[in-house]
C-alpha cells in the first residue's frame, strides 16, 4: 500500500473519528442545553406557581388552587404536577402521558436523559403551606435532539465528504512531486536519466534540484565508472595476456594474485614465491612505499638449468584503504640474456671461425697498448686460398677457415688474441712474447699451416700462408690501426717475396711497407682503369611478389691474371689511393651504355662517398647521365647508408639533382649503419638494401633484426632488397618478413651481360 | 393461673395508667390549634409574612399552636369574623359586628393612635376631591373608610368610591393613578409611600383612635392561655427573641388593651351602622 493511500486512509479515519466525536459532543451538548432550558422552565414555572398559589394556600381557596394548577399545566409541556398542603395532604395531582414522537427507541436509550423535575416548598413567614413538584417532558427534547442529530449528521457527512475530497486532492497534488521523484528514481535505476521539471511544485524546488543534480552526477559517475571499468577490463586483459609475470602479494607476503604468465613461471620455477618473499624480507622493510629492481637467477624445473628473472617490486597503498600490497613484475630474461650474450659475442667475433672480428681485435689491441704492455702482432694470410673457394666452393673454404682457426687457437697462449678480420686473413696478438719468441711462433705457424689438411669430398685440402709481423714494446706510440696497417704492409712484402714466408716489420723504416703496397696497388688499379679491365658484372635482383627479375646490380670486377677480383679486394685500396671516383665513373659509363643498348634492363650501380663530395667527379657523372638521358630513369644509384648519413647534405643535394634526370636511388648496406628514421626520412630514396651480414647466418636474433629493419622501411614506406640470399630457408624468411626483393647466390651469381641476357632471356 | 399483684404493685400500675391518661389529655390539649383571624390591611401574603413569625413565636412561648386565618378579601375575613370562626382576632371591624360580645381585647399593636387619611399624589384640598374617584379598602374599614368617608359626607363632597379590598390595593391603585385619592390609615400610608417612593399629599387626617386590638374568644381560649398570650406579647420588648422579631417586622411593641379603650370606636361604628340602615331604608 502506497504512502499516499495510507495517509489518505489515516486522515480519512481521523476525520471520521473527529466528526463523529464532534457530532456526539454537539448532540450531547445540545441535550444538556435543552435539559438546562427545560429545568429553567420548570423552575420558573414552579416559582410562578409558588407566587400564584401562596394567597390561595393561605386562604385555603382550593378551587382557585385547582384552577390555577390546571391552567398552568394545560398551557405548558409539563408531564406531571403534584401539589400538597403544609401537612403533605395531596391537593392536586396532574399527569400527561408521553406521546410517540417517531424518535427511535435506541436513540432515547442511547442518550438516556432523565426526566427533568422541579420541586418547591411554598411557605410564608416560616410557615409551610404546600409542596409543589413539577415533571418536565422529554418528548420534545428527544425530538429536538433527533432532528439536531440528523442535521448534524448530514452536515458531518457533507464535511467529511468535502474534507476527504480536499485531503485526497491535497495528497494527490502534494505527492505528485514525490511520484515524479519516484518515477525518475526508477528510470535512473534502469539507466535512464530524466530530469524533473523544477517548477512542478515551487515548495519542492530545492529537493528536485538536488535530485536532478544527484541523478546527473550519478549518470556522470556511472559513465565514468563504465569507462573506468572498460579500462580496467582492458588493463586486466592486458595483464592477463602479458608475457611478463605479474604477482601481487599481500603485506604479510601471502599471494593475492598471479597472472597466467606468472603462474607458468611459478610452475617452471618452483621456488619463485619463496624467493620473492626472501627478497622482500631481505631488501624491503615491508614498507608500502618501497620499490626494488633486481635480477636474480633461480633454478628451473629439473634443477640443471637456471632462469634469469628481472624482478621489479613496487609497494602499493590504495589511497582510500589501509591495505597495502606488493606488485611484482617478473620478467624471464633467460633467453634475452642468452641472445644478448650471443649478439655481444657476434658483435665482437667472426661467426665462421669463432675468433674475434677486426673491430674487437682492434679495440682489445688498443687496450693492451694503453696498458703499456708489449706484444707481437702477426697478420696471417693464406696463400691462394681463392683456389679452394673456387675449386671446392665457399662452404669448403669456410670449413677450412674454421679448421685453421682451431689450429691457431690451439697454438696461442691463453690471453693471446686471435681474429679473423675477413677473407683468408687472421690476426694474432701474442702478449707474452718477445720479438724472438714471437718470430719463432710465426715460423712455427709457417710449418704448421701447410700440415693442416682438411678432407673434403675425398680431397685433402691444404694451403700455405704468408705472415707479416710487428713487435711493439710497452712504450709504443702506434695505435692498433697503425700496427695492423704495418703488419698488412709487411704481409704484402711477404707475399711479394713469394708467399709462404714471414716478414717482420722493421721499426727503423716506418711507412716503407705501406708505401710499397700503395705503389703496387696504384700501379694495378691505374692499369686496370686504363685497360678497362675493371668491368661490370650483373647480379639479378628478384621481385618476390611475382618471382621475376626486377633489375640487376652492376658489380665491379677487376680482371687480372686470368681471373676476376671481387670489389672487396681492390675497392678499399682504390678508396685509400683516391681512385674510387674513377671506378665510379667507369662503372657508370659502362652501365649507362648497357642501359642505352638494352632498354628492357634496369640496373643499379654503386657510388662511393668520394663521388658525392667531389664536384669534379659529380660533373663528370652528370655528364654521363646527360649523355644517356633516356636511360637514366632505368638507373638506380646505390650509396651506402654510412656515406649517405655521414654526408647527408651532399647526399641530399646529389640525390635531388640526379632525380631531376630521372634516376632512382637505393641505400646500400642498410641496417648496420647509423641511419635513424629521422635522417633517412630526409633522403628521397626508392630502395633500401638490407646489409648482407644480417642474412649471412640465419638465427632468431638476426630474424628479429631483419624484422626491425623491415619495420623501419615500412615506416618510411620504402621497399627493401635483401642481399646474400643463398638458401631457400633465407628466401622463405625474407618472404615472411615482407621484404620485396631478393639478391644473392640463390637468385643468381653476378655474370656478364651476355650471360644474364642468355640466362634470364631478357629480350 | 396468673398471680394477683401486691398492693405496691397495684399502686404502681394505677399511677402508670393514670399518668398515661394525663399525658394523653395533655397531648390532646396540645393538638388544639388556635385560629388567629387577621384583618386584610394588606395582601394576604404580606399579612402572612407579618403574622406567621409572630404566631410561631407566640406558640413557642406559650406552648400552644396558632394558625393564621384570613380571607381572600377583607369582606371574606369580616364574614368569617362575624361567624365567630376565629379563636383570636386582630381586627377593629368586630366592633361593627354583634359577635363582638364573645371577644375581648387583650393587647393592641402600638401605642400610637389610629387615624384615617385621605391621600393623593397632588396637593389638593378636601373640596378638590369632589367628583373624584377615591379608593377605600372596604365599606367597614374603620379608619381608612369610615372616618374619611364620614368627613367627606360631612363636607358634603360627592365622590366615586372604589373598594379595593385592602389598604395596600388602595395605595397601589393611587400609585398607578387608577384613582385620584385613597382612604388609608396613618400606620400604613407613610411606610408604603416610603417603600415605593411615592410623593403623597395628605388631604385629610381624622381624629385619633386606638390601634387595632388583638381579641380572644372568651370561651374557646382558656383564661390561662389568654393570659400567657397577653403576657408574652406585652413582654416582647424585654425578650431578646421578641425584640429582634419586632425589629425584623418593623412593628412597634404591643400595648395593653381592654373593652373600655374601644368605646369611641364602637360609637363611630354605631353611627356608621345607623347611616347604612338609613341609606338602605332610603
Amino acid at each position: 500500500m502506497s504512502l499516499r493511500t495510507r495517509l489518505d486512509l489515516l486522515v480519512s479515519g481521523i476525520l471520521l473519528l473527529m466528526l463523529l466525536s464532534m457530532l456526539y459532543l454537539s448532540t450531547w451538548r445540545q441535550s444538556q442545553q435543552s435539559l438546562q432550558e427545560q429545568q429553567i422552565y420548570l423552575n420558573a414555572t414552579a416559582t410562578a406557581l409558588d407566587q400564584a398559589l401562596k394567597t390561595s394556600l393561605i386562604t385555603r381557596d382550593y378551587a382557585t388552587i385547582d384552577t390555577i394548577c390546571r391552567a398552568v399545566f394545560a398551557g405548558s409541556n409539563l408531564t406531571g404536577l403534584d401539589l400538597s398542603d403544609g401537612d403533605n395532604h395531596p391537593i392536586t395531582r396532574l399527569r400527561e402521558s408521553e406521546h410517540s414522537t417517531g424518535v427511535p427507541d435506541w436513540f432515547t436509550r442511547w442518550f438516556g436523559i432523565s426526566m427533568p423535575r422541579s420541586h418547591a416548598t411554598i411557605s410564608v413567614g416560616g410557615v409551610k403551606y404546600g409542596e409543589l413538584a413539577l415533571s418536565g417532558s422529554t418528548e420534545n427534547l428527544y425530538l429536538s435532539l433527533w432532528h439536531v442529530a440528523g442535521q448534524m449528521s448530514l452536515l458531518a457527512l457533507l464535511a467529511y465528504a468535502t474534507l476527504n475530497v480536499s485531503v485526497w486532492w491535497i495528497l494527490r497534488h502534494g505527492f505528485r512531486p514525490l511520484e515524479l521523484l519516484q518515477q525518475a528514481a526508477e528510470k535512473l535505476a534502469r539507466g535512464i536519466r530524466e530530469p524533473i521539471d523544477e517548477h512542478v511544485m515551487p515548495e519542492l524546488r530545492l529537493p528536485i534540484q538536488a535530485f536532478n543534480q544527484m541523478s546527473g552526477e550519478i549518470t556522470r559517475l556511472i559513465a565514468e565508472l563504465t569507462e573506468k571499468h572498460t579500462d580496467l577490463r582492458i588493463s586486466a586483459q592486458a595483464i592477463e595476456s602479458l608475457s611478463e609475470g605479474v604477482v601481487i602479494l599481500n603485506q604479510d607476503l601471502s599471494v593475492k594474485y598471479y597472472n597466467p604468465f606468472a603462474e607458468r613461471l611459478r610452475q617452471g620455477t618452483p621456488g619463485l614465491t619463496e624467493s620473492l618473499g626472501d627478497i622482500l624480507d631481505r631488501h624491503l622493510s615491508h614498507s608500502a612505499d618501497a620499490s626494488l629492481h633486481l635480477v636474480t637467477d633461480l633454478p628451473a624445473v629439473g634443477g640443471d638449468q637456471k632462469r634469469t628473472l628481472d624482478i621489479l617490486i613496487s609497494g602499493v597503498r590504495l589511497p582510500d584503504s589501509e591495505a597495502s600490497y606488493y606488485v611484482i613484475v617478473v620478467r624471464d630474461i633467460t633467453e634475452e640474456r642468452k641472445q644478448k650474450a650471443q649478439l655481444a659475442w657476434e658483435a665482437t667475433h667472426d661467426i665462421l671461425t669463432g675468433t674475434l672480428n677486426r673491430l674487437e681485435f682492434t679495440r682489445r689491441l688498443n687496450e693492451h697498448i694503453a696498458a703499456g704492455q708489449p706484444g707481437m702482432l702477426l697478420f696471417v694470410d693464406l696463400d691462394h686460398f681463392k683456389r679452394i673457394n673456387e675449386g671446392y666452393g665457399h662452404s669448403a673454404g669456410d670449413q677450412f677457415l674454421a679448421h685453421l682457426a682451431g689450429l691457431l687457437r690451439a697454438e696461442i697462449d691463453e690471453g693471446d688474441l686471435l681474429a679473423h678480420p675477413g677473407g683468408d686473413e687472421f690476426l694474432v696478438l701474442l702478449k707474452n712474447h718477445s720479438l724472438e719468441s714471437g718470430t719463432r711462433f710465426a715460423e712455427r705457424l709457417l710449418h704448421r699451416v701447410p700440415n693442416m689438411k682438411l678432407l673434403h669430398q675425398g680431397q685433402l685440402l691444404h694451403v700455405t700462408c704468408s705472415i707479416g709481423g710487428i713487435y711493439f714494446d710497452g712504450h709504443t706510440q702506434l695505435s692498433a690501426e697503425m700496427l695492423i696497417s704495418h703488419t698488412d704492409a709487411t704481409l704484402f712484402e711477404a707475399k711479394q717475396g713469394g708467399r709462404n714466408r714471414l716478414a717482420i716489420f722493421e721499426h727503423a723504416m716506418p711507412g716503407m711497407a705501406r708505401i710499397r703496397v700503395d705503389q703496387e696497388w696504384m700501379s694495378r688499379l691505374t692499369s686496370a682503369l686504363e685497360d678497362h679491365s675493371i668491368v661490370p658484372m650483373f647480379q639479378p635482383i628478384l621481385h618476390l611478389a611475382d618471382d621475376t627479375v626486377s633489375h640487376y646490380e652492376a658489380l665491379a670486377r677487376m680482371q687480372s691474371d686470368g681471373g676476376c677480383l671481387d670489389a672487396a679486394h681492390f675497392i678499399s685500396h682504390a678508396e685509400r689511393l683516391g681512385l674510387v671516383g674513377e671506378i665510379d665513373v667507369l662503372m657508370l659509363r659502362e652501365v649507362m651504355r648497357t642501359l642505352s643498348v638494352h632498354p628492357e634492363l634496369v640496373i643499379a650501380s654503386n657510388l662511393s662517398g668520394y663521388s658525392l663530395n667531389n664536384r669534379h667527379l659529380q660533373k663528370r657523372l652528370f655528364e654521363i647521365l646527360e649523355q644517356h638521358r633516356d636511360a637514366a630513369p632505368r638507373l638506380i644509384l646505390e650509396i651506402t647508408e654510412s656515406t649517405a648519413i655521414g654526408e647527408i647534405d651532399d647526399a641530399k643535394s646529389f640525390i635531388h639533382r640526379a632525380k631531376e634526370n630521372g634516376c632512382r636511388f637505393a641505400i646500400d648496406d642498410f641496417g648496420v649503419g647509423y641511419g635513424s628514421l629521422q635522417s633517412l626520412s630526409q633522403l628521397d630514396v626508392d630502395y633500401l638494401k638490407i646489409d648482407g651480414s644480417l642474412l649471412k647466418t640465419l638465427h632468431s636474433e638476426n630474424t628479429a633484426l631483419l624484422m626491425a629493419v623491415q619495420g623501419l622501411a615500412d615506416a618510411l614506406n620504402i621497399p627493401t632488397v635483401a642481399e646474400h640470399v643463398d638458401s631457400e630457408e633465407k628466401l622463405e624468411v625474407i618472404r615472411r618478413i615482407g621484404i620485396r626483393y631478393a639478391q644473392g647466390y640463390l637468385i643468381g651469381r653476378a655474370a656478364s651481360l651476355s650471360e644474364i641476357i642468355r640466362r634470364y632471356k631478357v629480350a | 393461673m396468673m398471680p394477683i399483684p401486691s398492693l405496691y404493685g397495684k399502686l404502681v400500675l394505677f399511677f402508670l395508667l393514670f399518668s398515661g391518661t394525663l399525658f394523653n389529655n395533655k397531648a390532646c390539649a396540645d393538638e388544639k390549634v388556635y385560629t388567629v383571624g387577621v384583618l386584610n390591611q394588606q395582601s394576604v401574603v404580606a399579612t402572612a409574612r407579618l403574622w406567621n413569625p409572630l404566631l410561631l413565636y407566640l406558640g413557642r412561648k406559650t406552648g400552644a399552636r396558632f394558625t393564621l386565618a384570613i380571607g381572600g378579601t377583607v369582606q371574606e375575613t369580616d364574614a368569617r369574623t362575624a361567624k365567630g370562626e376565629f379563636d383570636l382576632a386582630y381586627t377593629n371591624h368586630i366592633f361593627y359586628m354583634p359577635i363582638q360580645r364573645e371577644y375581648r381585647p387583650i393587647v393592641r399593636w402600638g401605642r400610637g393612635s389610629l387615624r384615617g387619611l385621605l391621600v393623593s399624589l397632588k396637593p389638593w384640598r378636601l373640596e378638590d376631591l369632589a367628583g373624584k374617584t377615591i379608593a377605600f379598602p372596604s365599606p367597614q374599614a374603620f379608619a381608612a373608610t369610615v372616618l374619611t368617608w364620614t368627613q367627606l359626607e360631612r363636607e358634603q363632597i360627592r365622590f366615586r368610591p372604589l373598594f379595593t379590598g385592602s389598604q395596600q390595593a388602595c395605595m397601589a391603585a393611587l400609585a398607578k393613578r387608577l384613582v385620584d385619592a385613597a382612604g388609608v390609615t396613618t400606620r400604613f400610608a407613610t411606610p408604603y409611600a416610603r417603600r415605593h417612593g411615592l410623593d403623597i399629599h395628605v388631604i385629610y387626617r381624622s381624629a385619633p383612635f386606638p390601634q387595632i386590638p388583638l381579641l380572644i374568644h372568651t370561651t374557646r381560649v382558656p383564661d390561662g392561655l389568654a393570659e400567657r398570650i397577653r403576657a408574652v406579647l406585652l413582654n416582647m420588648p424585654q425578650d431578646e427573641e421578641g425584640k429582634e422579631l419586632l425589629a425584623n417586622l418593623d412593628m412597634p411593641p404591643f400595648e395593653p388593651a381592654d373593652d373600655a379603650l374601644y368605646a369611641g370606636t364602637r360609637e363611630v361604628y354605631s353611627r356608621w351602622r345607623h347611616r347604612a340602615a338609613a341609606a338602605e331604608s332610603r
